[in-house]
């Protein structure tokens, strides 16, 4: 429902106030509680789901498929895609959550991770489904996707197919894996997932996980990529249809940092929880 | 018919190693999703997942979608594409799910007391997350506990089940492995009684064959109608010992 006048100009006031004050007596970098598992899903090689406390949920699942590739390329497979309920295909907004991540993702992944001989890689495909959403759904599925693949196992070569040495194994032809499950590496073993924030800016204040309400007020959004301890990407958002986007250079500054605490407390938790 | 994998062993046990008989793993939980919709449920039948969101009865988005003498009800089917073995991303409006779409909206057109809704409409809307066979089953076994949980009134529990026949043998709730090797039926029935709502039956099969598939159906069903009874019992149970009823 749209604001009043009278609503949007009390809210935008005592949200740029200093210290600011939101409606629901949060911190500035106060989440509200979520509610997250991993490993629900039986047929994918890794899963996750996140609710928030306003109804907004998210599934991922993550699946591995081998594709033969030609020469020795480096590229990272990787195909982030997302449905998100009530939003036709093919929106803006599906595009923005599925190439932020998606970039960010094929930058920070080491190329070998998905190596299983010299012809053969495998290809990760990340999907999602944002049952439903009242703030916006950038970090619910950041936050869900990190978790997914978190808990995302790839599984090993069958050890009498392959020789004795590392070189042996690009001699075999179609690999052929080992069928316990308990037998499989973890995909997150050295490297960590990026995690994409977005934080709404209003005056000079910065806020995590705005409310819909929040949104409607802010001057704009900010999105940062976090990955491995700090930020590596920058985007501005829109985050309702008339903003203004225009921001001090400070307040993006302050932003960053403050999103990068956000990022660094967001990822303690995730890593907390127990996957499968 | 010919396969590589033995579906019934002669000692009478199947791949899973289930009896003919018996029913898969069957979980079920309602009011789930509490603050996003007003009815919401979760089923599991073995593998097979499905989540499902009741909103409404509420006044239709479209005027034109009102009926005046009664509720409207509007399904949508999620297929996610990590459901199955192999990744598949299905459009929208895939035949086979707007076919799954309709089958569900007839059944439950029937089930719930229209009347006493004029000019209001129902969204259903059923995510598959996983699928092992079953999922038209679960589908309809999902919306009718999601439906309960948004207080709309019906005539009683629709609940649903599949039964195939393998060579001479019938055997009840079957997975994707079995699905694929031997025809099969989905039956729906109100409650506990013999009332069929739905039949449906795709694949050639010979016509004496077809009673016993209905009668192991059937049972399956009135199984099933048990199983959720109890979970809704103990849920209304346990709002009760919160005080919130």
């Amino acid at each position: 429902m749209p604001l009043s006048l009278t609503e949007e100009s009390y809210l935008s006031v005592s949200l740029s106030q200093r210290p600011p004050c939101r409606p629901d007596g949060r911190d500035q970098l106060q989440f509200r509680p979520m509610d997250a598992a991993a490993g629900i899903l039986p047929t994918t090689n890794g899963s996750a789901r996140i609710r928030l406390d306003d109804g907004g949920e998210c599934i991922v699942g993550v699946k591995a498929e081998v594709i033969t590739v030609s020469g020795s390329s480096n590229d990272v497979h990787v195909e982030v895609d997302c449905d998100i309920i009530g939003i036709p295909p093919n929106s803006p907004l599906q595009n923005l959550l599925c190439s932020t991540l998606e970039t960010a993702i094929k930058s920070s992944l080491p190329s070998h991770f998905l190596r299983i001989t010299n012809k053969y890689r495998f290809k990760i495909f990340i999907d999602g489904i944002i049952l439903d959403h009242v703030s916006h759904p950038l970090t619910l599925f950041s936050m869900t996707t990190y978790l997914a693949l978190l808990d995302t196992r790839l599984p090993r070569l069958a050890p009498d197919s392959v020789g004795e040495h590392e070189n042996d194994k690009d001699e075999i032809g179609i690999p052929q894996f080992s069928s316990d499950w308990a037998d499989t590496d973890r995909l997150c073993k050295s490297w960590s997932p990026p995690l994409v924030q977005l934080g709404i800016i209003v005056g000079k204040n910065v806020f995590v996980d705005a409310t819909g309400e929040e949104a409607e007020v802010s001057d704009g959004g900010l999105l940062t990529i976090w990955h491995d301890g700090r930020i590596v990407g920058l985007r501005v958002v829109k985050t309702r249809d008339s903003s203004k986007q225009v921001f001090s250079i400070s307040s993006i500054g302050n932003a960053v940092e403050v999103l990068a605490s956000a990022s660094r407390e967001i990822e303690k938790g995730l890593k907390g929880i127990r996957t499968s | 018919m010919t396969s590589r994998i033995e579906i019934y062993s002669p000692e009478g046990l199947r791949l899973d190693g289930r009896r003919w008989n018996e029913v898969r793993h069957f979980r079920c939980a309602i009011n789930t999703h509490p603050v996003s919709s007003d009815g919401s449920s979760i089923i599991e039948q073995g593998n097979t997942k499905v989540i499902c969101n009741v909103i409404g009865p509420a006044e239709p988005t479209l005027r034109s979608r009102a009926l005046l003498d009664r509720l409207c009800i509007s399904v949508k089917v999620i297929v996610a594409p990590f459901s199955t073995i192999e990744r598949r991303k299905r459009p929208q409006n895939d035949s086979r799910i707007q076919e799954m779409c309709s089958s569900i909206q007839h059944v439950f057109e029937d089930a719930v007391i229209a009347h006493l809704f004029p000019r209001s409409q129902i969204d259903v809307n059923l995510y598959i997350v996983a699928q092992d066979g079953g999922v038209l089953q679960a589908c309809i076994n999902a919306t009718t506990l999601a439906l309960i949980d948004a207080g709309v009134p019906m005539y009683d529990y629709v609940c649903a089940c599949t039964a195939g026949m393998l060579d001479r043998e019938v055997l009840l709730d079957m997975n994707r492995i079995e699905e694929s090797d031997m025809p099969f039926l989905t039956m729906a029935t109100i409650g506990a009684t013999r009332k069929v709502s739905l039949l449906q039956l795709e694949m050639k099969v010979q016509f004496d064959r077809l009673e016993p598939m209905m009668a192991a159906a059937m049972s399956g069903c009135h199984h099933i109608r048990n199983l959720m009874d109890n979970e809704v019992r103990k849920h209304g149970k346990s709002r009760r010992q919160m005080g919130s009823l």
